[in-house]
């Protein structure tokens, strides 16, 4: 044998070569044959309980499991023999003692493992001519889930994958025997953020979706290969339609994405879709009435009044907020309105700092299982990109990675760390600088300051340093001021290290923020990263919008009255504007302030590119079908009517081309490039900076810092009232540290008022230690919260705590 | 010259002798649309939902038979039936169940798949209408079964009305 990883086996008389630990039923899958499987699932690793794999190995006294059998050295394996073929036949006669024969009525019917395996392994007849066990049959798991323990076949599949994947063991197999059956802990109900994935992977139609359940059988669907829209990840997706309605969405798997899973956000949180609050009509407001009009007379009427704007105040009068919830082409498109049609540099997408590029790789999903060490910085996955959380979950209880955690908040992920330190809420530049000192040249920093004990530094430092591979997850999203320089600094801090390989992953929340920015969406940088004269930033803009310096602004896809930190002075200052467009897929706060609203397609009807944390570009598929022009026409409308030289898009394609040609890094992305899997884009080059000033956080008596944490499920335009997935929204609440809540005689459940800038938020106290003392953890629970008016424009936000 | 004669009556007789057996024998044609012909028993003739004896909807809604025409004339739309009024025995019904019989070819192949002897092809054949939208048959038209053979033979064979 030439390699010694590598094992020869034959199985039915074909020769194979696998790597050495592979199971026999994946070596199988090699040559094209097919063992059938239930409990098996390759995400899962081996169990051996349903007994459906059973194969025949020479040497061997009786039949054994494939699905738990690694292959050895000369094995020769039959899968068809007599014996076999006895075996399964069998085997499926006990899976179908009392598994009901309601396949027409059934979900899962058409594409179900068990009758597809009972067509091609089954005998055909069976001789269990008595009544079936009479189980119950619907029975909600959770309001988005129905089991009906009638059909299930106890292989496990769902149990395990809320132990292994999930790491919960919120589903469990209860009672013996015949009353065997999958449930819950105390009849709670089975509510975590994947636990849709069960349906996927249930080999029967016992855990079914319950919005789906009966709505259409599985081959009438038309299933189109899109991307989900709601976080960074950009998991693949398989959206289900009939008729053009939305019928159901299923994971497809891509290991360098998602690894087969999805979050129930994306599984259950697309009801926008049909919503009634969808922005659908162009319009001009005119005398506070909205007129109808169509979209390409909007358009150009957009475009006119944004170059007359610029005629009489000058180029930095407009300016652009985009989101980074948009496609690349659509915000590529609209940068080019911008800065090269009206010539201004004022474009953001976002109020934190950031820079595209980094000092050292840009790592991609996987290396967060090949790495030794997953350094979290400020990160909270499992509420901000909930399949990195299970990304690093898998790479720390399966892949032996170990992970260091800094952060101003205890996480949900706090418990898989080997190290987790907690600085002081808005110290976060301090922190970071402590750590690049201690890791060039020695020191903990200030405890008084950072939070962090020097004893815990320490042995951060010893931990970054004794990685071999390190990667650096960080949100930059929640870094305060300046900070991110610094992160940065910390970045090629770590780089310089001798004998470290690293890289990191900006791990901002939104869909699309890697794209944005490397579509040049930023007030001093044009796409790829190439550095631009500055121009204003989202929160200047504001400023200046407040002061009558700004005149125009053209929103897209952005909620600047609710997103943005300010609240009411962001709404007093679009009020303010000469001209104010909103370019959205739904209503908001901030579209009852336009002058003129263009209608966005959004996810769903939109197709484009997006740019996940890792950097990788994979296409969005259009799953439903619109009248309503794509977004990257009315963009390109604008465009043609100011500029000279008239560029006509057939497709979005031809946008992508484009960007192709005009944006470095994206060279090799085409219509045929990221097919499939998607492709890692060229990391765009990083600007060196000089290593910023720790901001100073004054102390002064000001009340209590505010630290506003995200959360996956949120009652806002995405997520109505309405949504199955309701259940997960949270009552306003505030976490207050131990100490502070003696100190304001606070105690568990009391309500609190909580006042700055004057904006009031109530909300509900739980104590706990999330945060340092000297601080409050706000979760954005909805958009009617208002707790972004709290928040002042400075770097850290203080509010006063009282009892309401 | 006589023989010839007689050759010539005998041959017209011959003749005319088909003639005078047809103008006694049974009729094979029969004045449609007075008298209607009883169609054999496993006719494809036009599309029926049955019920059960509960009165009941025998269809679940599983679009077996959409599926399995060749056309695509078949259009299912399900739901859940909710348990204290039921419209079929399982779990799902047909909330939308239509025939478009104009582009049925009548194979039978829905019949055929249907698992709970919900869809039948029936004698009748008299499918003309002078508006196309007529031909979508939907759930209140197909959903008339059962009802009697509406046909009889007559004393000539042939099929009348009842």
């Amino acid at each position: 044998m030439s390699d010694d990883n590598q094992v020869n086996i034959t199985i039915n008389d074909q020769p194979v070569t696998v790597p050495k630990g592979t199971l026999l039923v994946d070596a199988a899958k090699e040559v094209g044959v097919e063992i059938p499987v239930f409990c098996y699932h390759e995400k899962l690793g081996p169990f051996g309980c349903c007994r459906m794999c059973l194969v025949e190995v020479e040497k061997m006294p009786k039949l054994t499991t494939a699905c738990t059998q690694t292959v050895m050295p000369d094995m020769v394996v039959r899968t068809e023999s007599p014996k076999v073929v006895k075996a399964q036949q069998g085997v499926l006669e006990f899976t179908l003692l009392n598994h009901p024969l309601d396949c027409p009525v059934c979900d899962k019917g058409g594409e179900c493992p068990l009758q597809d395996n009972t067509f091609k392994f089954g005998s055909g007849t069976t001789r269990m001519e008595f009544d079936r066990a009479d189980n119950d049959k619907v029975t909600p798991l959770s309001p988005v889930i129905t089991i009906d323990r009638e059909r299930c076949i106890a292989c496990q599949r769902c149990t395990r994958y809320s132990d292994i994947i999930e790491q919960e063991q919120a589903l469990v197999m209860l009672n013996r025997g015949f009353k065997n059956e999958v449930h819950t802990f105390c009849d709670e109900p089975y509510a975590t953020r994947y636990s849709g994935n069960v349906i996927d992977i249930c080999p029967v139609g016992a855990l079914t979706n319950t919005e789906f359940r009966f709505k259409a059988r599985s081959w009438n669907l038309d299933n189109a290969e899109t991307l989900c829209a709601h976080c960074g990840c950009n998991c693949n997706m398989t959206l289900g339609s009939r008729t053009n309605k939305l019928m159901r969405i299923q994971t497809r798997p891509n290991d360098l994405v998602d690894d087969g899973w999805i979050c129930d956000k994306a599984r259950f949180g697309y009801d926008f879709i049909e919503s009634e609050d969808r922005l659908l009509e162009a319009g001009t407001v005119v005398g506070g009435a909205r007129k109808k009009v169509n979209a390409l007379d909007a358009a150009v009427q957009v475009a006119d009044s944004l170059s007359k704007i610029v005629d009489e105040y000058g180029p930095e009068s407009v300016g652009f907020l985009g989101s980074a919830y948009g496609t690349n082409e659509e915000l590529y498109l609209y940068q080019k309105l911008f800065r090269s049609v009206l010539g201004t540099n004022n474009l953001d997408h976002k109020t934190y700092q950031d820079t595209p590029g980094l000092p050292i790789d840009h790592y991609d999903f996987l290396n967060v299982e090949t790495a030794n060490l997953v350094l979290l910085i400020g990160s909270d996955p499992a509420e901000e990109l909930p399949i990195l959380d299970l990304r690093i979950k898998k790479a720390v209880t399966r892949r032996g990675v170990k992970l260091a955690i800094l952060n101003d908040q205890k996480t949900a992920l706090d418990k898989f760390a080997e190290l987790s330190s907690t600085y002081n809420v808005g110290a976060d530049g301090a922190a970071l600088s402590a750590l690049a000192n201690g890791l060039a040249e020695g020191g903990a920093g200030d405890e008084s300051v950072t939070g962090i004990s020097a004893e815990q530094m320490k042995s951060l430092v010893e931990l970054i340093r004794s990685g071999k591979k390190v990667c650096v997850v960080y949100n930059p999203a929640s870094l305060t001021g300046n900070s991110i320089h610094m992160l940065k600094h910390l970045l090629s801090v770590i780089g310089k290290i001798p004998d470290i390989e690293c890289g990191a992953i900006p791990a901002a929340p939104s869909t699309n923020a890697v794209g944005a920015m490397d579509m040049g969406i930023l007030p001093d940088f044009s796409p790829g990263g190439t550095p631009a004269d500055k121009g204003l930033s989202a929160m200047e803009m504001i400023d200046k919008a407040e002061s009558g310096e700004l005149k125009a602004l053209l929103m897209y896809r952005s909620n600047p009255v609710v997103d943005f930190p300010g609240g009411k002075r962001v709404e007093a200052a679009l009020k303010n504007l000469n001209l104010l467009v909103v370019h959205d897929m739904m209503e908001t706060e901030t579209s009852q302030l336009a002058h003129i609203i263009l209608p966005s397609n959004g996810p769903g009807y939109d197709e484009g590119t997006t740019t996940n944390i890792g950097g990788r570009v994979q296409y969005r598929r259009r799953g439903l079908n619109t009248k309503n022009l794509p977004d990257w026409k009315i963009v390109s409308k604008m465009i043609n009517s100011l500029s000279e030289e008239p560029v006509e898009y057939i497709t979005s394609f031809n946008v992508t081309e484009e960007i192709s040609e005009k944006v470095p890094g994206y060279g090799e992305i085409n219509k045929k490039s990221i097919r499939k899997e998607g492709k890692t884009r060229e990391p765009v080059t990083s600007v060196n900076g000089s290593v910023p000033q720790v901001e100073k956080v004054n102390s002064a008596d000001q009340g209590l810092k505010l630290r506003v944490a995200t959360r996956l499920f949120t009652r806002d335009k995405i997520l109505s009232t309405s949504s199955p997935l309701a259940h997960h929204f949270l009552p306003s609440t505030v976490n207050v540290h131990a100490d502070d809540a003696a100190k304001l005689g606070f105690s568990e459940g009391d309500e609190a008022v909580l006042s700055a800038n004057g904006a009031e938020v109530r909300a509900k106290v739980e104590i706990s230690n999330r945060c340092n003392p000297g601080a409050v953890i706000v979760p954005m629970v909805a958009d009617d919260q208002g707790v972004q008016g709290l928040a002042g424009g400075g770097s850290v936000s203080w509010v006063e705590v009282k009892k309401g | 010259m006589i023989a010839k004669t007689f050759d010539g009556i005998k041959n017209l007789l011959i003749g005319l002798g088909v003639t005078f057996r047809n103008l006694v024998s049974k009729p094979v044609t029969f004045s449609y649309p007075e008298d209607k012909r009883i169609m054999p028993e496993r006719y494809r003739g036009r599309h029926f939902l049955n019920r059960d004896e509960n009165g009941l909807e025998r269809c679940v809604g599983c679009s077996l038979c959409s599926v399995n025409c060749p056309v695509g004339c078949i259009h299912v739309v399900a739901a859940e039936n909710n348990p204290d009024h039921p419209v079929s025995e399982g779990e799902r019904y047909a909330e939308t169940y239509e025939i478009n019989l104009l582009r049925c070819i009548y194979c039978g192949y829905c019949e055929e798949a249907c698992p709970v002897d919900a869809v039948v092809l029936r004698e009748h054949y008299e499918l003309a209408d002078y508006d196309r939208d007529n031909y979508i048959a939907t759930k209140s038209d197909l959903l008339v079964y059962p009802e009697p053979n509406q046909f009889k033979v007559n004393i000539l064979g042939n099929t009348t009305r009842v």
